[in-house]
């Protein structure tokens, strides 16, 4: 007896063919061959469900009908881990720059179907020579390496972007499913991405996050809350891999040179009386 | 005194120490305190208001380089025959982080200030802040007598810039260090890899 011999006989008690001679044989070997391609494409069909965002570690639980090559139910749940990090430095943003996102926050609402998120990106900065503070601005974000656009409130991803110009590709996967609110300096200072929804103000962050108090005041960050909508269809399932480009109006070397000594909270703390 | 003779010029070391929390054990507290003291044979007031402390050969101070570029440096101040009866004093007094600033002064041969716009004098030898400190104490069995030895380990900014870490880190106790009331990062640590169930049931 061979590992191929087993299936042979496998496949011969499975159809109900006896096999006496060569043309039974022959029968038997092609009506396994055709079992074996429904089991191998019922398994390719297993393979391109909705599988977990990239992103995030997640297993979703998918219950098929073994005996049709139709999905019947999908159990429309995803275990979702937090990949919190309590070790990770906040970076600085001189003129331009990306930054990946950091996880301060997460919370599950909405009978478990929307999610919020949020994610610290850069230290806002000091003044500069002059005494003017610094801006920092949202330009870009990028969702799975495809930029965002928004509706007109600002805050709703409308469709995400891959490639410039015009060969690039509308998807409209996380349209309606994702939202954004932009803060450039605390919890009090709710912005936009550039240049859409200039005049949009959504309010102060500890008025939108779940379970945020004033006492959540993030200060001297600049951060993004971010609302995720569950999506079976859409595979919408959770954070996607961030990107935002931010843009600091302090980037001239002087003033940044003097500002990165004098910070005490993210520079070498120098008084400004050291600082020839 | 314009210089005249450069055949007898007399130099000294003065050494200014600004301590912000001195153990004063007179005033039973500590307070902002600024010593004074150099190694010239009397006592000397180099700038309006701030008069050094002469103590002769009890003070040395290790050899520090001048260089171009900015190194890290340190310099060594030794101070002896610091009596017994100020060991509490020593050490009490938190002289880690304290200012270190060290000149040098040329005199002529009278003892008087050379003052000629030639040079710059006194001229800045060192600054740097207290490192750390030793305290070394000689018993004379015979004598019966005890001699306390201070030394007081300077660095210079480089030195301490490149141990210093800075930086707002995610986690909470980093957030209030900065900002003491703000909350925002307190569940950042139950967030780590904790397991979330996302969408409900159809």
């Amino acid at each position: 007896m061979s590992l191929i011999s087993d299936i042979v006989k496998f496949g011969l008690g499975q159809f109900g063919i006896q096999a006496t001679g060569d043309t039974p044989k022959a029968i038997a070997t092609s009506a396994l061959t055709s079992f074996l391609t429904q089991k191998v494409n019922k398994a390719i069909k297993k393979t391109n469900l909705p599988s977990p965002s990239a992103s995030v570690s997640t297993s979703s639980a998918i219950a098929t009908d073994t005996t049709k090559s139709t999905i019947e139910t999908i159990e429309r749940k995803v275990k979702v881990e937090i990949a919190g990090d309590t070790d990770a430095g906040i970076p600085v943003v001189y003129g331009e720059g990306y930054v990946q996102p950091l996880l301060v926050d997460a919370v599950l609402t909405n009978s478990q179907c929307t999610m919020w998120y949020c994610v610290a990106l850069c230290e806002v900065t000091g003044n500069d020579l002059n005494g003017d503070p610094s801006l920092i601005t949202f330009e870009e974000i990028y969702w799975e390496g495809k930029k965002l656009t928004f509706y007109s409130d600002g805050n709703r991803v409308a469709a995400s972007w891959e490639g410039k110009g015009a060969s690039a590709k509308q998807d409209l996967t996380l349209s309606g499913n994702v939202e954004i609110y932009c803060y450039n300096n605390g919890s009090e200072s709710p912005c936009n991405v550039r240049p859409q929804g200039l005049s949009v103000n959504h309010g102060n962050a500890y008025l939108i996050m779940p379970g945020w108090g004033v006492n959540h005041q993030m200060s001297g960050l600049a951060f993004a809350l971010i609302k995720v909508s569950y999506d079976a269809e859409k595979e919408v399932k959770g954070l996607g891999s961030l990107r935002f480009k931010m843009r600091n109006t302090l980037k001239k070397p002087g003033d940044v040179l003097n500002d990165y000594m004098s910070s005490t909270v993210y520079g070498a703390g120098i008084s400004a009386g050291e600082i020839d | 005194m314009a210089l005249t003779d450069y055949n007898h010029i007399r130099t000294a070391l003065f050494v200014k120490i600004e301590v912000d929390q001195y153990y004063d054990a007179a005033y039973g507290g500590f307070q902002n305190k600024t010593l004074l003291f150099s190694d010239h044979y009397k006592d000397f007031e180099l700038f309006t208001g701030e008069t050094y402390t002469a103590l002769g050969d009890l003070v040395g101070v290790s050899s520090s380089m001048n260089e171009l570029t900015p190194t890290s440096g340190t310099l060594t101040l030794t101070i002896s025959g610091v009596a017994s009866q100020s060991i509490t004093e020593i050490t009490r007094t938190k002289f880690n982080s304290s200012r270190v600033t060290v000149y040098r002064a040329f005199f002529t041969q009278n003892g008087e200030l050379i003052d000629d716009v030639s040079i710059t004098n006194p001229v800045g030898r060192y600054n740097g802040y207290v490192n750390n400190y030793t305290l070394q104490e000689d018993w004379d069995q015979e004598l019966r007598f005890t001699s306390n030895t201070i030394s007081l380990e300077c660095s210079n900014s480089v030195t301490l810039l490149s141990k210093k870490t800075s930086g707002r880190k995610t986690n909470p106790t980093s957030m209030k260090k900065y900002y003491p009331n703000d909350v925002s990062f307190d569940r950042i640590p139950a967030l780590v890899n904790a397991k979330i169930d996302f969408g409900g049931a159809s």
